[in-house]
């Protein structure tokens, strides 16, 4: 297994309990066990630990050792002495101990991140997931779920490659991973818990029948799904467990949208306690990598996430993430670990997630509300429990282009769905779903966006039926009409934000 | 074969190269960045009210100290990026401050990269296929040959070496050779051209003049990674170069643009920062930072808004300041290095003087054949050096020492046995 990797590597430096389990316990594998020899990809066989690297992190830390070997700036040199973090609030986090400052400047010495913060991932993980032991999970600092991603799919998937993901998913991995890498996806049909499992065992059918190569690898994202908000709760996640163990599928769950549970209800926002399981905590074969990132609860500039996967998954992202980027930047994982510190000591993870919460359960009931108001008989959704979107299916409407395009010449962008099909950007068949955002639109500009699309479908309706009276463009409402009173707490924006890639 | 002076990159891309393109989102931001637009609800952007942080402030070695606590400013640190190029400010600087230092004669583009080992890792994915061959220094960067390169698939081609650099002759041969045989003639030539990791070489004037004549004859991309730089003292002490004497780059006589320019922020300021920048001709530009924003999303964020303030606080003057102190502590410990080396190993070794960068080349004479015969010995002794697993009688020492200057003269005292 892991026998041709010096064991220095695996470890961290100095931090026991790499492993999420006990190091000393025995426990038995499990029967459904991952052969990972048949999951690597021709790429990840070849990979092997740089020679260089070896020798830096054989040695880092080894006083007596004159080190002659490595490329590592001395920490003499460093600009940085200190570095203050105001925080909202009034609290200040200075970080000012000399082998910290060095830490946050250095390359990554550790392969697997920076110490303190692996530590408190490792801890955190284990309360929130209880992987268990069997999976014989471990940790990796990353760069976020997009990079993370890419890692993975190197390692598993490859160039020409196939791999199962949801009907509707993030556009990012079909337009920037799959087209370029040639990679075949087979979307699944999904309902308003999100994968449906039926549909996951015919879709492995059908792949076998057509005689081309049957995926391996399932990409799934199970809690505000991105386009659909759809989350998968526990029993539907342990039906599709069970078809991955069935089938010997690896499930690649990215979860960014894990912290943003909410209840737009009268209830207690979840906090970190009442949150749905994840496939991690189901993972009894070690065939869930579980992507966790800083980015939807924290702070996205950090480009800072974590990787829990088995072991010799892990060793494999690991070396393909040196390459990449010699490991996560050190400045941002000293930060978040200073912070996840400081908060711990106060109970203040609790809180910022929860108010976290709040936030994204008031925008979502903002936007809900003007959607019943203006919307019925016109649209149909499912009122979201998590992340940031609002999945909407224009009825009466074989394709959301048309209404997309007179959206902005009123001014009003949302994702046309099919960037969000598997197939997109453009699927054969048209697309009659769109995509709304509500992590940054005022309650204003949310009321303008849904009065003027009912405004939009009534039209086309009222066409459709052979009426075609006060269809003008310069008949649609004005942008400065009505508004609602703002939401409180809820208005606080900086300006029209700019360009918008990527997301 | 003739003169290529116009790059068509278009038919150097890769199959995954010419399949990345802008993503629909990219195309709405585009269309969201329009007048009329008032209500943007396609993006999946937090809010700014959910950033924990008001402010950030830090502290340097020399005692200035400054905050980054304009709101625009502290909430686009800790936001994604919303450009495919880095946070505009800074990559403004970076553009101008390559213009400044190297006046490309041909239409360049620049954008904040999230470090030197990505934007090797994009260019060479946006340019090759599996199996395709690429020109390497014969003695090269080992995270570029096994992480990189090997990882990926790719054949190294080794270019001979002499205390100049490569040999154009024998690029030249190895091109004609593959022509001859019709193999397929590589695209990319990747060079560390000033401190070159590992021999530490500096590749002057006329010889980089010569390399650039051959790369038009065969239409090679030359990969500039020039992460030493600024890191050159060539004539000691004394006479520093600081930012205006440091020799033209590949860039500089770059009339075709074909040179892809790799400059890193790691051993200028801080590896733990993961920045730098890259400059290249628009098209491969567009690409390069498409794939980067695509596989990273861009750099940091507070790493970039906390060097802009340092930027901005040094200005001109400053940053010049900040260059002839590193280069002054780098020519002092390669002094201490080299004089150790005259002393201990004089007629054992062969070696040059240290110009530029952190490393020393030390070929071992005395019938040893491959470093492995004297490393591990070494190793024991307490002396790590290393040899890059190559089949070589050579090591390189880094000049950066944890302690100096006594313990220094021991470690290469001769031990028993391990040098004849």
């Amino acid at each position: 297994m892991l026998s041709d990797v010096p064991a220095r590597f695996v470890q961290s430096n100095g931090v026991a309990g790499a492993k999420l389990k006990n190091a000393s316990d025995a426990v038995p594998q499990s029967s459904t066990a991952v052969d990972w020899a048949t999951h690597l990809t021709a790429e990840a066989k070849l990979r092997s630990q740089p020679t260089l690297r070896r020798l830096v992190v054989g040695s880092a830390g080894k006083h007596e050792v004159a080190g002659l070997h490595g490329g590592l700036p001395h920490p003499s040199i460093f600009p940085l002495e200190g570095i203050t973090l105001h925080l909202k609030g009034g609290a200040s986090l200075t970080i000012d101990d000399p082998q910290t400052v060095t830490d946050a400047q250095q390359y990554n010495l550790t392969s697997q991140g920076y110490d303190p913060l692996r530590e408190w991932v490792r801890v955190h993980t284990n309360e929130q997931h209880h992987p268990p032991p069997s999976g014989q999970h471990d940790i990796l600092i990353t760069n976020g779920n997009n990079h993370t991603f890419e890692v993975l799919v190197a390692n598993l998937v490859g160039a020409g490659g196939c791999m199962l993901c949801e009907e509707f998913t993030y556009p990012h991995v079909v337009e920037s991973v799959a087209v370029p890498l040639g990679i075949r996806l087979h979307g699944v049909a999904m309902d308003a818990e999100g994968l449906q499992p039926d549909a996951l065992r015919q879709a492995m059918q059908n792949a076998k029948q057509s005689g081309s190569s049957v995926p391996k690898v399932l990409y799934i994202i199970p809690t505000g799904q991105n386009p659909t908000g759809a989350v998968s709760g526990l029993d539907r996640k342990k039906a599709i467990y069970q078809i991955c163990q069935e089938e010997d599928i690896i499930i690649l769950e990215d979860d960014p949208y894990y912290y943003l549970q909410f209840s737009t209800g009268p209830g207690e926002q979840p906090g970190l306690a009442g949150l749905q399981p994840s496939y991690l905590s189901l993972d009894v074969d070690g065939r869930v990598a579980r992507m966790d990132t800083f980015s939807k609860f924290l702070v996205p500039g950090l480009r800072l996430g974590w990787l829990t996967v088995h072991p010799e998954l892990l060793l494999k992202a690991c070396m393909t993430l040196q390459g990449a980027t010699v490991g996560a930047c050190g400045l941002s994982q000293v930060i978040t670990a200073e912070l996840m510190r400081h908060w711990e000591q106060k109970g203040q993870l609790e809180a910022h997630v929860r108010d976290v919460q709040g936030q994204y359960a008031r925008r979502a009931a903002c936007l809900l509300r003007a959607a019943d108001s203006h919307l019925q008989g016109l649209a149909e959704w499912v009122a979201p429990t998590a992340g940031m979107f609002l999945w909407m299916r224009l009825l009466h409407c074989s394709d959301a282009d048309d209404v997309i395009q007179q959206l902005v010449e009123a001014g009003i962008i949302v994702l046309p769905g099919r960037v969000a099909h598997f197939q997109g950007p453009c699927p054969p068949g048209g697309c009659p779903f769109i995509r709304m955002s509500f992590s940054k639109a005022s309650s204003a500009e949310m009321e303008n966006g849904i009065s003027t699309l009912a405004w939009i479908l009534r039209a086309r309706s009222a066409q459709a039926n052979g009426s075609s009276k006060n269809l003008a463009p310069t008949a649609l409402p004005s942008l400065s009409g009505a508004c609602r009173a703002a939401t409180p707490g809820m208005d606080q924006m900086a300006g029209n934000p700019p360009v918008v890639p990527g997301l | 074969m003739g003169s290529v002076t116009a790059i068509d990159y278009d038919q150097l891309f890769s199959a995954s190269g010419r399949a990345r393109g802008p993503d629909a989102l990219a195309a709405m931001a585009h269309l969201s960045d329009t007048n009329n637009i008032q209500v943007r609800m396609h993006g999946g952007l937090p809010a700014a009210a959910n950033f924990p942080f008001e402010s950030f402030s830090y502290t340097l070695r020399n005692g200035q100290r400054s905050t980054v606590e304009e709101a625009s400013k502290v909430s686009m640190a800790q936001q994604y990026n919303l450009t495919l190029t880095g946070h505009p400010d800074l990559r403004h600087w970076m553009r101008q401050h390559v213009l400044n230092q190297h006046r490309p004669p041909s239409q360049h583009d620049t954008y904040v990269s999230s470090g030197t080992n990505h934007a090797l890792e994009v260019v060479t994915a946006l340019m090759m296929e599996r199996g395709d061959p690429i020109l390497c220094e014969e003695f090269s960067y080992f995270y570029m040959l096994d992480s990189v390169i090997t990882a990926a698939g790719y054949k190294v081609l080794p270019v001979a070496m002499d205390e100049y650099g490569m040999k154009p002759e024998h690029l030249s041969k190895i091109l004609q050779q593959r022509s001859e045989l019709g193999m397929n003639i590589p695209r990319l030539l990747y060079t560390v051209p000033v401190g070159q990791n590992p021999t530490g070489t500096t590749v002057p004037l006329e010889r980089r003049r010569q390399l650039y004549k051959v790369a038009q004859e065969w239409n090679l991309i030359i990969i500039e990674d020039d992460a030493y730089y600024y890191l050159q003292y060539p004539n000691g002490a004394d006479k520093l170069p600081g930012t205006h004497a440091l020799g033209a780059s590949y860039l500089s006589m770059d009339t075709d643009g074909r040179v892809v320019r790799m400059d890193s922020c790691s051993k200028l300021l801080a590896p733990g920062l993961r920045l730098g920048w890259v400059t290249a001709a628009p098209p491969l530009l567009e690409k390069m930072a498409m794939h980067t924003h695509a596989s990273l999303n861009g750099p940091n964020g507070i790493c970039q808004a906390l060097l802009m303030e340092l930027l901005d606080q040094w200005g001109e003057a400053g940053f010049e300041k900040y260059v002839l102190s590193m280069q002054a502590e780098y020519q002092r410990r390669a002094a201490i290095l080299h004089a150790a080396v005259e002393k201990e190993l004089t007629g054992l070794v062969e070696w040059r003087r240290p110009t530029a960068g952190m490393f020393m080349w030390l070929k071992l004479l005395a019938g040893v054949r491959d470093a492995d015969e004297v490393l591990p010995q070494l190793a024991e002794d307490g002396v790590m050096a290393s040899d890059g697993d190559m089949q070589l009688a050579a090591i390189r020492l880094t000049v950066i020492l944890h302690n100096y200057p006594e313990r220094h003269h021991n470690i290469l005292k001769p031990q028993p046995g391990l040098l004849l």
